[in-house]
């Protein structure tokens, strides 16, 4: 079995939190975000307030990836693109062979918690990494968006990166 | 593989599974692949991270050197570090402490280092051995030089900054996966 490989650089990932468990997760998770030089960053939650700013993000990725809180993250979603959770749910796409959208937003979770219908239902996609237990939130973005630039087929480039 | 030149090591092998403590002769430890080797790892919550990353990818022996580990689980009272706790998966690995990790590395198995301060190839790029050994560098410094000239192959890592050391060893073994698992051709 082989995946294909998108060839193209076009579109852009955006990430969301749902509820973030602690600012230890959010700060290590806008360090990877920052490291692999996504769009946007949507927070949602009564816990995302105030967890920005950790000692975890020590790149200080918030001032250089735009960040919005919302109350609703379908409704601050750009334009036209695909809401992509990603959770531990028994119908999820294993993400091997996921083919990613050009314009994803990929929603994730809180560690402590399941994403739940109210946001399942809404997704186009469900993606699970497959792994044997629950992974650290940065770790799953990282890998999230890791397998987005393996699969497009593009080499590591700054200016295109995780487009 | 070699011993190490003119560096103090340890005389015996700590291996740390489910809390308990074994001391063992480096003869007689057999790592199995693939293996994780932290050179100079400093807090302990570096350390239980990365540990949760390798029992969520099946990965069964961690290697770490230098003393701050020991010290956090040892006599955590006077630890510099803060309070850590193990993942409980933890107790499915098993936690080699030892100052030669390559002395610990079994015939026929590659090793290889994971860099980015010096020009190496992308991951992207990179095609995964078959029995690998990781070896990272700690939170600040990088693979040391005598143990990276032994590795055989070095690989950087995709980012526009450096990753933390539990996202770094996750992107590894999540690309060993993607690559020889799932077939996903190396660029």
């Amino acid at each position: 079995m082989s995946t294909a490989v998108q060839q193209d650089v076009r579109g852009y990932a955006a990430i969301a939190l749902i509820n973030p468990k602690d600012g230890y997760n959010v700060g290590g998770t806008m360090r990877s975000v920052g490291c692999f030089g996504a769009d946007l960053v949507m927070l949602e939650g009564k816990r995302a307030n105030g967890l920005l700013r950790h000692s975890t993000d020590t790149m200080n990725a918030w001032k250089h990836i735009p960040v919005q809180w919302t109350q609703d993250v379908f409704e601050t979603m750009p334009y036209a693109c695909v809401p992509v959770a990603v959770d531990l749910v028994p119908d999820a796409i294993p993400s091997p062979g996921f083919v990613h959208p050009e314009r994803a937003c990929y929603i994730f979770g809180a560690e402590d918690a399941t994403l739940g219908a109210k946001y399942l239902d809404r997704c186009k996609y469900r993606l699970v990494l497959p792994t044997r237990q629950c992974l650290n939130l940065s770790v799953a973005v990282a890998c999230t968006l890791l397998d987005r630039v393996t699969k497009r087929g593009v080499p590591f480039d700054p200016a295109v990166f995780a487009r | 593989m070699a011993g190490l030149q003119g560096v103090q090591v340890r005389t015996h092998v700590y291996r740390r599974r489910g809390g308990e403590i074994d001391y063992l002769y480096p003869e007689n430890v057999r790592l199995v692949s693939p293996a994780v080797v932290l050179c100079g790892v400093r807090q302990p919550e570096t350390m239980a991270g990365v540990v949760r990353v390798c029992a969520s990818f099946g990965v069964p022996d961690v290697v770490y050197t230098g003393s701050s580990f020991d010290k956090a689980v040892d006599d955590p009272r006077n630890s510099p570090y803060p309070p850590f706790h193990m993942p409980a998966n933890a107790a499915h690995i098993s936690i080699y402490g030892y100052d030669d990790p390559l002395a610990l590395v079994p015939e026929g198995y590659t090793a290889v280092a994971i860099q980015t301060d010096v020009p190496a190839p992308d991951l992207a790029t990179f095609e995964q051995p078959h029995d690998p050994v990781y070896f990272f560098g700690s939170e600040r410094d990088p693979v040391p030089t005598r143990l990276l000239k032994e590795c055989e192959h070095v690989v950087s890592l995709p980012g526009l900054h450096d990753h933390t050391l539990p996202v770094a060893v996750g992107m590894i073994l999540y690309d060993r996966y993607l690559k020889r698992f799932h077939k996903v051709e190396p660029l």
